[in-house]
Order: structure tokens, then sequence, then C-alpha cells
């Protein structure tokens, strides 16, 4: 029996990730159908040009030309799968990301906590190799694996020595061809499953879903509803056949070696899956309601949606600090006090402000921001270094550096460095302005619910 | 009659075969060792950092300095190695104030640039790292160099520090437990050092004088024992300016200073000839400490064991590991000699037998040949994990470099020390192992010197124990 050791996230939001433990050995390897040939998921918007191979020839040579920084291989296989490639060179170490580009959000209603806890049966193994096998593998060498499981993402992370890497790459290119089904495996996936503390948040998600314009972020990530154990074998491989596809995942790989030669280890793993067209959801910001209903609410809390981009979601960090260190104006009166909270994800971020004011909260708040933005440069500087100096750290491992690259948008730009894709540019560079994130226009007000602003009536039929 | 005869005949012959087939074949035991593929073994022979050979330099006051050039590093990690003994390991308790108050006032002198400061303690050595933002090197090495400098006299952050330590002592002392007491009367007895230098005793602390620890400072901060090892983007170039701090160093020792850092850092422990085997007539008597833990009883065994060669300190790595794939085995690798203890837990009913199986599965070990793929696989294990340890903690290549030179014997070993390590590991084989584990590693007939400690004891353990060996209570002032 073995367990796989699972870690802390190191992104902005540390309790995003999750402990893992690894299932037992059995003999029972159910072998299910394929996830070859099931249909791509309906509702996903192709992504990248993989069609057109004369584009995409053109983005690789685009991407070729030298660029300051260091360089990463930003690739769409034929099978689907994007491939981020960059090299560290500091230790003999590697580091291997399979981002999955599902999460909470895309749980069906009746089935929340679905996609956490296909996370876990996504470790009991396939036709290739045993329940908790690539996690042992990884183990025996020397390194770590972890599990991290969000809104809109899951990942399967490891560091490892670089002799392993080979063997990695080539058990990430089959860790979702035929994954092992079986009842006793789906119990013991709910179990690792429900042990993991349910995600925690500033933000109301009922607040972030209306903010979002994503329903399925009403639910808390993490927790698993007892529908779930209701669930047979086949109905548990039919969803896998659903999530667990190549073409919605993008694998990263920072190793200390030439680029070119990782890419073409890469290739080489993924080369005998049938072709695909790439496949993520496109996960746009749209305001569905501008007030949400809670219990107990007092009227002052404010939600942003955060576009899930580096930049955007490093900017609206410092923004956020500024915000909560800002002092009383004159003229405003003692018990005024504005408290910001930015809750960071790759893909839905979220900031919430809360108002404390005998007066309108909403006006103060808006003198507030205005103030804010009249003295962005020197405000901005203490975040800003703290931010930069984090995001440093980060990119100076192996690891830190392929957290970072799996939360770059899902689609292909170009050219890559590590700066543009990581927001470190960005931070050097013009901050985005607090009016752009923080738009009225694009803000929830949590409120009580005597308070709801009134849904626009609908014409009744045959009016 | 002809098919008479032949019926018979056939019979004849079918009884015939019939008796004299085998029901089942012979078991020849098969031992899966096949030697592992040499490419891999090659590879991950060169788990070791890629560091070109560091600058090195002695400053005018004194001090030894490292220079590890790396120029895609974004974080800057500045370590200072200084001496935890003079002739003698000094006290537990006057380390960790020391220790306590150079952080405190690192940290003060580094203000908000981001820096965290950190302490470690290896053996012969404490250590005070500083990691932080590549750009800001120059103002980590500026406040270090002023705490060193700093005079123990009316030094506030140093008392603050002392007046600390005695508190969590005395707040953590329920705490300490019969592991940790057992090991720490071990150590002491391998290394013939007293108590004081392995743990803190709060009755002790309570009464500790401020003067003493004054003087400790003087004799431990000085640049002419000291080491300081950089690992920046910066180029070595650099280092005249940024080390300017530390020529003002000047310490109050005004002793002699050896050229190597092995020569400052390394304390060669006495010798210990009263010691000997385990568990046989005229052997190491069992230590009974009289201090308080917490939890069950642990009997702890331990040995001193001579590594002068790469070879010596692979097998001895080695057999750690394999011996903690079922024991709870530890080893400590300094240079020319390491120590080596294995611990297990009892009770009333089972302290004789839990010590004779302790003693009976590290014999049986130098009888037992592992094949070449179990010790491959954990030759890996090791080697990878120290360097996917490297990479977690922020890739800071002094902490690498302070293994290295554990690893080391002389100066210029320091830089392929760990290459070295891994590519011994790998070569090692079966037999060569198992003979270095009956040489070394048994405690009944070994060279090595054994200690022994039973802590958290009942009269009943120690009347069963009396039986099987001589035993000496250690008092907590010993």
């Amino acid at each position: 029996m073995r367990s796989i050791i699972l870690g802390l996230v190191a992104l902005a939001v540390p309790a995003w990730a999750l402990a893992a433990p690894e299932p037992p050995p059995s003999d029972a390897q159910a072998a299910e159908p394929g996830t070859d040939d099931a249909p791509a998921e309906p509702g996903t918007a192709p992504a990248g040009n993989p069609g057109t191979a004369e584009r995409a020839r053109d983005e690789d040579a685009a991407q070729d030309a030298p660029q300051p920084g260091r360089p990463v291989l930003d690739r769409v296989l034929p099978c689907g799968v994007r491939v981020l490639v960059a090299r560290d060179d500091s230790l003999p170490v590697a580091s291997v990301v399979l981002a999955v580009e599902r999460g909470s959000e895309d749980d069906p209603a009746a089935l929340p906590g679905l996609h956490h806890a296909l996370a876990y049966q996504l470790l009991m193994g396939n036709r290739n190799t045993a329940p908790g096998a690539i996690a042992a593998m990884v183990q025996d060498a020397g390194g770590m694996a972890f599990l991290a499981t969000g809104p809109a993402q899951i990942r399967f992370e490891s560091i490892i020595p670089v002799t392993l890497l080979g063997e990695l790459i080539h058990a990430e290119a089959r860790r979702f061809r035929s994954p092992t089904v079986t009842e006793s495996l789906w119990k013991e996936a709910l179990v690792s499953a429900k042990r993991d503390v349910p995600l925690r948040r500033a933000t109301p998600w009922e607040a972030a879903a209306a903010a979002h314009g994503a329903e399925g972020l009403g639910h808390r990530p993490r927790v698993v509803e007892p529908a779930l154990s209701e669930l047979d074998a086949s109905a548990v491989a039919t969803e896998l056949a659903r999530v667990a596809r190549y073409e919605h995942t993008t694998l990263v790989v920072v190793a200390p070696l030439p680029l070119e030669d990782t890419l073409a280890q890469v290739e080489d793993a993924f080369s005998d899956l049938p072709p695909r067209e790439r496949a993520v959801p496109d996960r746009p910001i749209e305001r569905t309601q501008a007030s949400v209903e809670r219990a107990k609410a007092t009227g002052n809390t404010f939600v942003w949606a955060i576009p899930g981009d580096p930049a955007a979601r490093l900017w609206a960090d410092a923004w956020c600090e500024v915000l909560s260190r800002q002092r009383r104006g004159k003229d405003e009166p003692k018990p005024n006090r504005v408290r910001c909270a930015f809750d960071d994800d790759p893909r839905r971020p979220t900031l919430t402000v809360r108002v404390r004011t005998p007066d309108d909260p909403r006006a103060l708040l808006e003198a507030r921001l205005e103030r804010l933005e009249a003295k962005a440069t020197r405000t901005l500087r203490t975040p800003r270094t703290r931010l930069r100096q984090a995001l440093s750290a980060d990119i100076g491992t192996p690891l830190g550096l392929a957290r970072r690259l799996a939360a770059t948008p899902a689609t292909r730009s170009q050219p890559n460095t590590v700066e543009r894709m990581t927001g470190a540019d960005a931070l050097d560079g013009p901050p985005i302005p607090v009016g752009t994130l923080l738009d009225s226009a694009t803000m929830v007000h949590v409120v009580a619910p005597s308070e709801a602003v009134p849904a626009p009536t609908q014409p009744e039929e045959g009016a | 009659m002809t098919m008479r005869r032949r019926a018979l005949l056939w019979s004849a012959t079918a009884l015939t075969l019939a008796g004299c087939k085998r029901k089942k074949d012979a078991v020849v035991p098969e031992v899966w060792d096949e030697a592992p593929v040499p490419e891999r073994a090659e590879a991950l022979g060169k788990l070791a950092p890629p560091w070109p050979a560091p600058a090195r330099a002695t400053l005018d006051s004194g001090l030894l300095t490292y220079w590890l050039h790396d120029p895609g590093a974004t974080l800057a990690h500045v370590r200072l190695m200084l001496p935890d003994h003079d002739t003698d390991p000094f006290p537990a308790l006057v380390i960790r104030s020391i220790l306590g108050g150079l952080r405190k006032q690192v940290r003060r002198g580094l203000g908000r640039v981001g820096a965290h400061v950190s302490g470690s303690r290896r053996a012969g050595r404490v250590e005070l790292v500083l990691s932080g933002p590549t750009e800001a090197l120059p103002r980590m090495v500026s406040a270090l160099a002023l705490s060193v400098s700093r005079s123990p006299k009316g030094n506030r952050p140093l008392t603050q520090a002392l007046l600390q330590t005695r508190a969590r002592v005395a707040r953590d002392a329920a705490a300490r437990t019969t592991l940790e007491v057992a090991t720490a009367a071990t150590v002491g007895a391998l290394l013939g050092a007293s108590l004081d230098s392995q743990r803190i005793d709060p009755t002790r602390a309570e009464s500790f004088d401020i003067d003493v620890l004054a003087d400790a400072w003087s004799r431990l901060l000085d640049p002419r024992r000291c080491a300081l090892v950089i690992h920046a983007a910066q180029a070595p170039q650099t280092a005249p300016r940024v080390l300017a701090g530390f020529e003002r160093w000047s310490g109050s020792g005004r002793r002699e200073a050896p050229d190597s850092s092995l020569g400052r850092l390394r304390w060669t422990p006495k010798d210990v000839s009263a010691l000997g085997h385990v568990m046989t007539d005229g052997g190491s008597a069992l230590l009974l400490p009289a201090e308080k833990a917490a939890g069950s009883a642990h009997l702890v065994m331990g040995c001193r064991l001579d590594t002068p060669t790469v070879g010596d300190r692979a097998s001895a790595r080695l057999a750690q590991r394999l011996l903690g794939e079922s024991q709870d085995a530890r080893l400590a690798i300094a240079g020319p000699t390491s120590v080596f203890t294995v611990a297990t837990a009892v009770s009333d009913k089972s302290v004789e037998s839990r010590a004779q199986s302790l003693v009976e599965s590290l014999s049986a070990m130098g009888r037992t040949r592992s094949p070449s793929q179990r010790l491959f696989t954990a030759a890996q294990l090791w080697l990878g994990a120290r360097v996917v340890q490297a990479s977690l903690e922020g890739e800071d290549w002094t902490a690498l470099w302070s293994e290295s030179m554990d690893l080391a014997t002389t100066e210029a070993d320091i830089p392929r020390a760990l290459a070295a390590d891994a590519a011994a590991m790998l070569a090692l084989g079966p037999d060569p192992l198992a003979a270095w584990i009956a040489q070394q590693l048994d405690p009944r007939l070994g060279n090595a010197s054994w200690a022994w400690a039973l802590a958290g004891s009942t009269d009943k353990m120690q009347r069963a124990l009396s039986r099987m060996t001589k035993t000496r209570v250690i008092a907590p002032t010993a």
C-alpha cells in the first residue's frame, strides 16, 4: 500500500489543492470502453486552429523567432492536447503538469462534486497501469505527486528527478486511456474525495456564479453529495469518457533539457492517439444578475468577476491590497471601512469588497475607487514588489513554473516567453486601471432577500 | 494371445512410466538479480547540481567565502556557517540562543525587502540562511554583516533570544519524548560529548548566566572560524562590493584561521574506547537517562562509524535505507565520522525480546545478500529525493553545498562530493555491501563502537534488562 503524497498548490489560493490518498491495488481492473472514440462534448468551442495546418505553421514559425526572456514552446498536437515546454537548468529536476480544463463548474446540477470525484477516479489506473501506479512510480524515484481540483481545472502534478522524465511523459500520455472503473474503486474514489476539506472563499458562491455568469459555480467545489455513490460503474465510465479527454487538456513540462528535445519526447508519447480537434470550453464573463439574495446579508458586499488571465489576476490582487490599506478620506466619518479579499483561481477568480458605513456603501466605494486611481503609481509600489517577488520565486523552480504555465489561458497565443505568459511582463508595465477591473456595470451586489432588485416582469402568455 | 501379451506389455510400460513420473518439478529458488540498465545508472549518477567551480576567496577579516554563480537564479541565498564547538561542543542552549539572537538582528536589518531568515544545525556547525530576491542580495549581505559584527555586550536581541529559549524550553519540557531523550543519551555517549550539547535541560536553562552567552558569542562569531556561501545570479566579480561589510567584521577571537572550511567547521569527536559491543560480556552498559519524558519507553542503539572514503559513506547510507524499510534507522554523516542509530518502542513485557530482535535484525543484515535491483531502487529513491527536495525548498544551492561539505574529506572534494556520492551508491554491489554491514553494523561482532539507551523505563524493564547487561543511570546534569 502506498500513498500519493499530495501537497498544497502554491498558487495564490493555497487551499485550492487537495490531498489525495492513493487507492490500494486491486485485482479487479475492468477494462472500460476506450475514450478515444467518444464524441466531443457539446457546448465546447474549438480552440486553436488544428484544421488549418498553414496557419499553425506560421504560428510556430513566429513563436520560434527569438524573443527576449525565457522561451516557451506552445504547440497543439494532432490528438488535441496542448503542450507547453519550458526549460529550467538549475537542478536535475523536471516537473510535469497535466491540466484538464474541467471542474466543479461543469458538474451536472443533479451531481454536484462529480468532477472532484472523477479526478480521484483517474488515479485508479487504466488498462496499462494498476491503481495508483503512476504516483508509485514517481515516489519510487524520489519524486512527489499532487492532485488539485477547482472550479474549472483539474491538475495532476508531479516533480521528479529528470531521469524519470521519459517514463512519466509516457504515463501521462496513457492516463486517460480506458481508465479502470469498478464499483469498489469508485467507492474508494468517493471516500478519498470526501476527506478533502471543502473549498472556502471570501466570495459567496452564488455571487461568484452571478458575476461570472456561470450557474455551475453556485455550489461549493469538493462537496461530495450522496447522489454520487448511487452511480454505477457504467455511468462513471461514461462520465469519465466525457471529461478525461486529451483535447480538453494542457500538458506542461519544465525540464533541464533543450526545449526541442523535451517536445520530441512528448510528441513521441502522444503520437499513437487518434487526431482530434482541440476543444476547451469557452468561459466568458457575462454577469447574469446585478444583485443576489443571501440570508443575513447586510447589503455591504460587492463582488466582481476577474478575467482568468495572469495579468488581470496579478493586478486584481494588487488593487485589492491597496484598497484594503487605503486610509479614510478627510471628509469621511470614522466608522467608514473598506476591506477587500481576492479569491484567486486560474479560471474563475473573484474579488469581494465589504464596505462598512452608516451612509450609502455604493457611493463610498465609488469615491474610494476614484481616489485610488488618482494615486495609482505610488500606492501600487508595495503590492507590485510583493507580487513580483512571489512570481519570481515561483517561476524559478520547475514545479512553480509549471503551475503558473498551466494557469495561462487555455488557448494558444504567440510568441511566448515565461515572462509574458506568467504575467511578469505585465507587472513591469502600466497597471490595468482599477476602473476596468472593478467596473460598476459588472458588479454584483449581495443583499438581504428583502432588498433584492426586482426582476423584470415577464409578459404573461397570451397577453 | 498376442493381443493379451501386448496389452500386458503396455500396461507394464505405463505403470513403469507412471512410477517414474515426478509429481512436481524441483523448486529452484530464483533470485531476480539483474544489474540496472547502465544508461539509467549513469544518468542517476549525475543527479547533482550543475554548479560551476565556485569563486573561493578569503577576505582580509579572515572570512572564507564561496560564490556559486547561477545566472538563471531568481532568488539569492546567503548561508553563514558557524562552528558549534571550540574544543568541546557548546551547550545546546547557547547555540540556540545565539542563532535566535542573530535571526532577530538580521530580520530587523532587512526591513521590507521580502527576504526570509532561517537557522539550521548540522554536525559540527550552525547555519544562518537568508533567502530573498536577487536584487536584494547587497542588502541581505550587509544586514548579516552588521549583525555578526555587533558586540555581545548590551546586545538586546541576544538577551531576548535567551529569554525566549528559556520560555520555550520550559513550555515544551513536558512534550519532550522518550525517543528524543534516549537518542540524546546515545549520541552523547558515542561522541563523548555532554548531554547539554545534545538537548536543553529546563532547570539548567533557568540558571544560565548571560555572561557565559556573551563569551560564547565572542568565541563562535569569529570570521577566522566561519564560512560564507552565496548562491546568486550576480557574477562573482561583484563580490568585493557586496561583501564589503564583512571586511569590517573583526571578531574578538584573534586566532589562527584554518585555510579550509572543513578545518574551521568540522569537529573531531573524542575517542570512545570505553564503548564496545552490545549484549555481550563486557560490552557497553545500557544507559538509563533519569529525565522525565512523554510517551512509551524507547530503546535506542547507535554506533559510531568510520567513513573515511566515499564507498564507506555510500555503504552506510544504503544500509540505513535498507534497514529503514523495517526499522526506525537514522544516519548522520560528517566526513570521516558518522553516527548511526536505530530505535524501537518497548513495553514491560516486550523489552527483552525487542532488544534481542533489534540486535538480531542488525546481525542478520550482514548475512543477507540484497538483490542488485533492490539496492538500485533504494539508491534511486535517495538520490532522486535529494534533488527533488532541494527544488521544492527553493533551489538553494547553498543547502546542497552544505550537504556536500558533510560528504567531503578534503576541501577540493566539496564541489563534486554529491556526484561522487551518487556514483558510489549506484556502483555498490550486493556482496561488498553485505560484507561492510557485517563488519560495521553487527552489534555483537562488528568493528564499530556501540552505545544504547532506554528512556521512559519502568522498574520492571530495568530488572529484566539487568539480567542481560549492565546498566548505568544518567543524571540530567551529566
